[in-house]
């Protein structure tokens, strides 16, 4: 083999690569995926509202953490404000969120709310140190980047009349590490757990519904003692979780749809068992799974009325 | 052209350090020279729940008064979060030092409380811990099966 014959594979290879990650398409999906991750942050912010004073402001138990890639001269931004400064931030971060969800100045909306976020992560949030914590703001980081305005948007409305036309196609380069990223997480979670001691029995899933995230019905549930069956479960888990984000990549044979199916279930569960319910926001967030050709093709066919033709500008 | 390389930049970029992630999830080994600052964030987002303990833990928050009686004052007040999600932050583990957490959360609560006419002389945190049981989070929190250990107490001055 010669480089000859080399070169050129390469080349196609990085094309179809560059396809694969930032083709043009239509931005309805897209759009969607602006209002269900721009809505569920405002709810996860909101629901803060009443306890900000004593989650991020000097009159709280506030202690930040400074990273440690952060220079020495900026830290001063990370001091812990008068109660009222902090509102005033807080207002700006939900503000910038209810105007990412309506698409209203989307881009530079999700970069405020990335910001913001950001920011109280280490004000705040570094405590819990959660997954989704870290995964909203990676999704906010998405959503600036991406065209997620270009419908059903405000700025759909003020550029073609109508939240429900569009103007252009848009690149699927953030759909795509939406995909990414939730894959990978599933990827971590459930191989992880193929070796990790502690994952090797029932016990797992037993001690935990009886610990500090367990609900009244994890409770009801234990009350009825140890059982085999648990063993069972955890190993259900762990082969969900390695095949669910393999599944939802495979379109032949309605796999996807049996990956999207199981993960519906397996969040529920945690859901109903935990009190975790933060990683819901995953389900909606499958749609990622679905090509932009695809999804417009279901908007037109079954709700032609949410996919019109292209606006004028 | 230049969007297109930033956007390839970005993307080779975030998937390195998501594969860095996933070799220590998988593996707790780091990737060489890698610092571990640019991945935390990249580990973090698929490593939740690796263990569990056979114990329930509580950070309990005590106010003495003068006549040496001990009040317990609820969390609630002072941390508004359901049970999971305070008994995962008051670990302080973002910080080395932990105690000086502990004792200027003591002193904020003493000041607090005492703002409210609790009268306290003094305020202490501690951790408590105790068999897990299968009917209820305090199934088994009983004198005999507790175990305390005092993290901070702070003196009003």
């Amino acid at each position: 083999m010669n480089i000859r014959s080399i070169l050129p594979r390469l080349k196609q290879f990085a094309l179809a690569w560059e396809h694969w990650w930032t083709r043009e398409s239509y931005p309805h999906l897209m759009g969607l995926v602006r209002i269900v991750v721009g809505g569920w942050l405002l709810f996860y912010w909101a629901i803060r509202l009443p306890n900000v004073e004593k989650l991020y402001s000097s009159n709280g138990m506030t202690f930040p953490s400074i990273p440690t890639y952060m220079p020495e001269n900026l830290q001063w931004i990370l001091d812990v404000q008068e109660p009222n400064v902090v509102m005033i931030i807080f207002m700006i971060h939900l503000i910038a969120l209810a105007a990412l969800t309506i698409g209203f100045f989307t881009r530079t909306s999700a970069a405020i709310a990335f910001v913001l976020s950001w920011y109280f992560y280490y004000i705040g949030q570094h405590h819990f140190h959660t997954s989704y914590d870290r995964l909203y703001m990676f999704s906010l980081l998405f959503l600036v980047l991406s065209q997620a305005g270009e419908i059903y948007s405000i700025e759909a409305w003020q550029k073609y009349g109508n939240p429900l036309r569009w103007g252009k196609m848009i690149s699927i380069f953030s759909q795509r590490m939406f995909a990414f990223q939730i894959t990978m997480t599933y990827l971590g979670v459930g191989f992880q757990k193929l070796w990790l001691p502690g994952w090797q029995g029932g016990e797992m899933l037993y001690y935990s519904m009886i610990g500090v995230w367990g609900t009244p019905l994890a409770f009801k549930i234990t009350s009825y003692g140890w059982n085999p069956l648990y063993h069972v479960a955890v190993n259900m888990i762990k082969m969900f979780e390695c095949l669910i984000p393999i599944s939802f990549w495979i379109r032949k044979d309605y796999i996807r749809w049996f990956g999207m199916g199981s993960g519906l279930i397996f969040h529920i569960l945690v859901d109903l068992l935990l009190y975790i319910w933060w990683f819901a926001v995953l389900i909606p967030a499958y749609v990622v799974f679905f090509s932009p050709e695809e999804f417009y093709a279901f908007v037109k066919k079954h709700k032609p009325e949410l996919a019109l033709d292209q606006g004028e500008n | 052209m230049v969007v297109r390389i930033l956007r390839q930049a970005f993307i080779l970029t975030y998937i390195f350090l998501t594969m860095c992630a996933l070799v220590f999830t998988l593996s707790k080994k780091q990737v060489p020279h890698i610092k571990w600052p640019l991945i935390t964030h990249f580990y973090a987002m698929m490593a939740p729940f690796q263990n569990y303990t056979t114990d329930n833990a509580e950070m309990m928050i005590y106010g003495q008064d003068r006549n040496g009686l001990w009040t317990k004052i609820e969390y609630s007040e002072y941390f508004p979060f359901g049970r999971g999600e305070y008994a995962i932050r008051i670990r302080m583990s973002s910080f080395r030092d932990k105690n000086a957490k502990y004792m200027e959360i003591a002193r904020r609560i003493l000041e607090a409380e005492n703002a409210k006419g609790s009268g306290y002389t003094s305020v202490r945190m501690q951790w408590e811990s105790w068999p897990k049981s299968q009917y209820d989070f305090y199934g088994n929190y009983t004198a005999e099966q507790v175990t305390k250990n005092v993290m901070a107490e702070y003196f009003a001055q």
